[in-house]
């Protein structure tokens, strides 16, 4: 296929530039509900995308059969859609370190020497578990696994093979009592292979789930108010990611978003460094790791606040182009038939010098903040999170629990009011995907923060 | 020739010694032109084929998809779905259904879409740009797209289904904010689909877009108080109908993800709502002949005066409770079937949005609202997005960082008015709603 492609590349004359990229993805999804097997699948979804660049303009093309005629038309339709789209004369990509060779992540225990027969007597099991908990009233337990094999080839020298893993897993508990209902979950998410997974016992996240559910059936509901708040390393990496992240990606900056303009002027608390890396740092297996991205660039680790300063956005080869830097390898598509945009990879902050404990016993009153649930942010940098659990924090001691509250606010200006930050790190939205027109494998996480936010309740 | 390979998928199935076997097909072709910051970007034509073949052996389920319409690929397809469904535990009812009488539904299929290419589309892309820009030079598009859509669908299978259908769809939505000098506003998106040619209309979405983020400049956070809300049909469709949908989902109910379990015919809502489903609607966006197992989608009220009347069943979650599927199987060549509605429509009152507003005292104007509401216990909390504050009647200003939350199922009683407009969003018609006793966080 490798060679096909490059064989092709001379169909690209008379363009600026020509991509072609052979994605052929095979997944597997077991699905266990209340007992009863939802789903289980085996999927291949194959094909090759084409991607054109002409005068400023794109034109993409895909087809999902692999011989030489159906790609040579793609290219034809591609050609046909950039030079339709492309009226900017003087438009070029923009430096990148191009990626030539054969890119694996670290793969300790291929998901293919496990047998599907194992993976579903797992998923039955845990659910299983689950459902013997008497207050337990519903369950959900899954695994899904991508195993990916592409081949990028460009009219300016990438020529990648790269092979890529990622498994999930992932239990949710609902509790019930007297009409009350409340939900639990757990996820796992990453990059490698089964027990790379399995960095949590799927018993131990059955204890976890069962507990939580349980616990916050006897809470009560936080009243609403701006709040001194710990977050998670899950809730921080949802901060960094949904809050800041897509604010810096260089195509939301060209068209407005809160950030731009602000290279090297402070946006944050000198206590916070936040990056987005392809390359694993702190944890080998974390799920958004991505060595080469979709437009064949050899991914970076990216400082996008240094201690509080803004440093650089997020590009792919176009943006580069337009602001005059090299590509930041953040060009990413989900499948062939998707055309690669600027996206996310691994997402967090950098680890602080405090201990958990001592930022809670420095705190007259507030909120322990814990799981991250969904998420929603806009190009003004303002969110809305949903988080499980919140502990109320008084006289520096941990309080009573209440149910799952929603935190809000404008991200910079709570990354302003950061004044602790922990030693402990960690990854956890693993099990996470982000959205912006097409799906894509992320992860994020960080320390312990302490910082002000406004918290939405309700009281009964 | 999507149901030959229909037909030899289900062949090759049973030949390998599935009990029942079936198979979905899609064959599509979809141009697609997209604006980003401002200037059209990308100009996108795909085909997409797509087989998904479910099969049964002695109560297990096995299931596998390939997106390439070769003989041998459906071939290895249909022995993988084989050898899964050996693995996997008995269950009864997993039987497949009986074929129904099919009346085919009309105007889901223009053939003018066929020739409807990146020449057609790109000018109605400029159209949105143009128009949103023009109205203010503050707007600023994020994202701009038009899509044209045109292919056909098949259900084959072992018991005798032989259905396909033709269709056309476009699809066309602006997203983006107004900035004005350090400024910049909520983010707000409009879109619109439909089936024919002569119906597409970029301008409307374009103006209401960029009528609503410029409207929002200026916005200052609110107030806490306890109020009513109004919600626009788009917060109507982001606050409310997941939960709606999710709890109708006959799965859910069975399996006890439904607070609605076990209340059919009780009153779940205010008696000045109803809500039907109905599938059958000739040119409806979510209309179609046949469900995703070959079955006719039966249109149904599902909730009546206040009263809830039935539940979503597709054949699986039906055969549970000993009775048919309504129709309701939902699903793409990639996964096994689910349920989902087809249209959704909300009756519309007898007061027009303007009186809705002037009978409030002290409320919001909800006309985007993001959050996630619990689909289990109804619970919600969520940011108001371009939100108006209400004070004796009247809308005084935009708001920014504020919060409503609630329980849904204990808001759905308090439903106080519904307007004599409606919108149609996608598949859903809805009125304005207005809601009472809302909890309102000010930052």
């Amino acid at each position: 296929m490798l060679e096909l492609l490059e064989d092709l590349l001379s169909e690209f004359s008379g363009v600026g530039y020509g991509e072609l990229r052979y994605h052929e993805r095979r997944s597997a999804n077991i699905a266990m509900r209340q007992g009863e097997l939802e789903t289980v699948s085996s999927t291949l979804y194959s094909g090759v995308g084409v991607r054109v660049f002409h005068r400023g303009g794109w034109g993409f093309s895909s087809t999902s059969r692999g011989d030489k005629e159906s790609i040579k038309g793609a290219i034809y339709d591609a050609i046909r859609g950039a030079k339709a789209a492309g009226k900017q004369e003087q438009a070029k990509l923009g430096q990148a370190n191009l990626a030539r060779g054969r890119f694996a992540p670290r793969i300790d225990d291929p998901l293919t020497d496990h047998p599907f027969e194992e993976k579903l007597a797992l998923v039955r099991k845990t659910e299983e578990k689950l459902r013997s908990f008497g207050f337990i009233a519903a369950t959900a337990c899954s695994y899904i696994e991508n195993l990916d094999h592409k081949y990028i080839v460009t009219t300016d020298g990438a020529r990648a093979e790269i092979i890529d893993s990622k498994p999930e897993f992932r239990l949710m508990g609902v509790a019930a009592d007297n009409g009350e209902r409340v939900e639990a979950s757990e996820a796992l998410g990453a990059t490698g292979g089964w027990r790379d997974l399995f960095k949590r016992e799927p018993d131990e996240m059955v204890e976890i789930v069962a507990k939580r559910a349980s616990d916050l059936l006897q809470a009560k509901h936080p009243k609403g108010e701006r709040a001194t708040v710990i977050l998670d390393p899950g809730i921080v990496g949802l901060l960094a990611h949904e809050a800041i992240g897509h604010t810096v990606e260089a195509d939301s900056v060209l068209t407005g978003a809160i950030t731009r303009d602000k290279i090297g002027q402070r946006v944050a608390s000198e206590l916070v460094t936040l990056v987005d890396s392809g390359p694993s740092q702190f944890e080998e297996h974390a799920a958004g790791i991505l060595l080469v991205d979709d437009e064949g660039v050899i991914t970076e680790r990216t400082v996008i606040i240094e201690n509080g300063i803004l440093k650089t956005y997020l590009h792919n080869r176009e943006t580069a182009g337009i602001f005059g830097v090299s590509s930041t390898g953040n060009a990413r598509a989900f499948e062939y038939s998707n055309d690669p945009l600027i996206r996310m990879r691994n997402t967090y902050i950098e680890p602080g010098e405090n201990e958990l404990e001592e930022m809670i016993a420095e705190m007259k009153e507030g909120y322990l903040l814990k799981g991250a649930g969904g998420g929603q942010a806009d190009a003004n940098a303002e969110f809305m999170f949903d988080v499980q659990e919140a502990c109320r924090i008084e006289n520096g001691r941990m309080g009573e629990l209440l149910r799952g509250v929603t935190i809000c606010g404008q991200a910079f200006d709570v990354l302003k009011t950061v004044d602790a930050a922990s030693r402990e790190f960690r990854f956890d939205l693993g099990a996470g995907y982000c959205g912006k027109l097409q799906p894509a494998k992320v992860d994020a996480g960080g320390p312990y923060l302490r910082c002000q936010a406004i918290i939405g309740g309700r009281q009964r | 020739m999507i149901l030959e390979l229909g037909e030899l998928a289900v062949k090759k199935a049973v030949a390998f010694g599935a009990d029942e076997a079936e198979a979905f097909l899609i064959q599509g072709r979809e141009i697609n032109v997209r604006a980003e910051s401002n200037v059209i970007k990308v100009a996108t034509s795909q085909v997409r084929d797509g087989i998904g073949i479910r099969v049964f052996s002695n109560g297990g389920l096995g299931f596998a998809s390939v997106n390439v319409f070769d003989e041998k690929k459906i071939k290895a397809a249909a022995r993988d779905a084989v050898r899964l469904s050996k693995a996997a535990p008995r269950d009864k009812f997993n039987l497949l259904p009986e074929p129904k009488p099919i009346k085919k539904v009309s105007r889901l299929y223009d053939e003018r879409a066929e020739g409807f290419g990146m020449d057609e589309s790109i000018p109605l892309v400029e159209e949105i740009l143009s128009t949103a820009r023009g109205y203010d030079s503050r707007v600023t598009v994020r994202t701009a797209e038009f899509n044209a859509n045109v292919g056909r669908r098949a259900v084959v299978s072992s018991r005798g289904i032989r259905e396909e259908e033709q269709g056309s769809h476009f699809v066309y939505f602006i997203m983006g904010m107004a900035r004005d000098g350090e400024e910049v506003s909520s983010f707000n998106y409009r879109f619109d689909s439909t089936r024919l040619v002569d119906e597409i209309n970029v301008k409307r979405i374009a103006l209401e877009f960029a009528r609503s983020v410029i409207a929002s400049l200026g916005a200052k956070r609110g107030e806490s108080f306890k109020g009513a809300v109004i919600l626009s049909p788009d917060a109507v469709e982001e606050l409310m109908m997941g939960l709606i949908i999710h709890s109708i989902n006959a799965n859910n109910v069975q399996k006890g993800m439904s607070k609605w379990a076990g209340r059919l015919e009780e009153r779940v809502a205010s008696p000045l709502l109803t809500i039907e489903d109905d599938g059958l609607i000739e040119g409806g966006a979510g209309s179609l002949s046949f469900d995703r197992e070959g079955l006719p989608p039966i249109p149904l009220p599902i909730i009546e005066n206040g009263f809830l009347r039935t539940y979503l069943y597709n054949s699986y979650t039906a055969r549970k409770e000993d009775r048919p599927s309504t129709g309701h199987a939902s699903g793409g060549t990639r996964a096994v079937p689910a349920i989902g509605p087809t249209n959704l429509l909300i009756k519309s009152g007898d007061r027009t949005k303007d009186e809705l507003i002037s009978e409030v005292k002290r409320g919001v104007l909800v006309t985007r609202f993001s959050g996630f509401p619990k689909l289990v216990s109804g619970d919600f909390s969520g940011v108001v997005k371009g939100g108006f504050l209400i004070e004796n009647g009247e809308l005084t200003r935009p708001l920014i960082e504020t919060l409503i939350a609630g329980n849904l199922f204990e808001l759905l009683p308090k439903v106080s008015g519904l307007s004599r407009e409606t919108e149609r969003i996608e598949s859903l018609v809805t009125p304005y709603i207005r809601i009472e006793d809302v909890s309102i966080t000010g930052g």
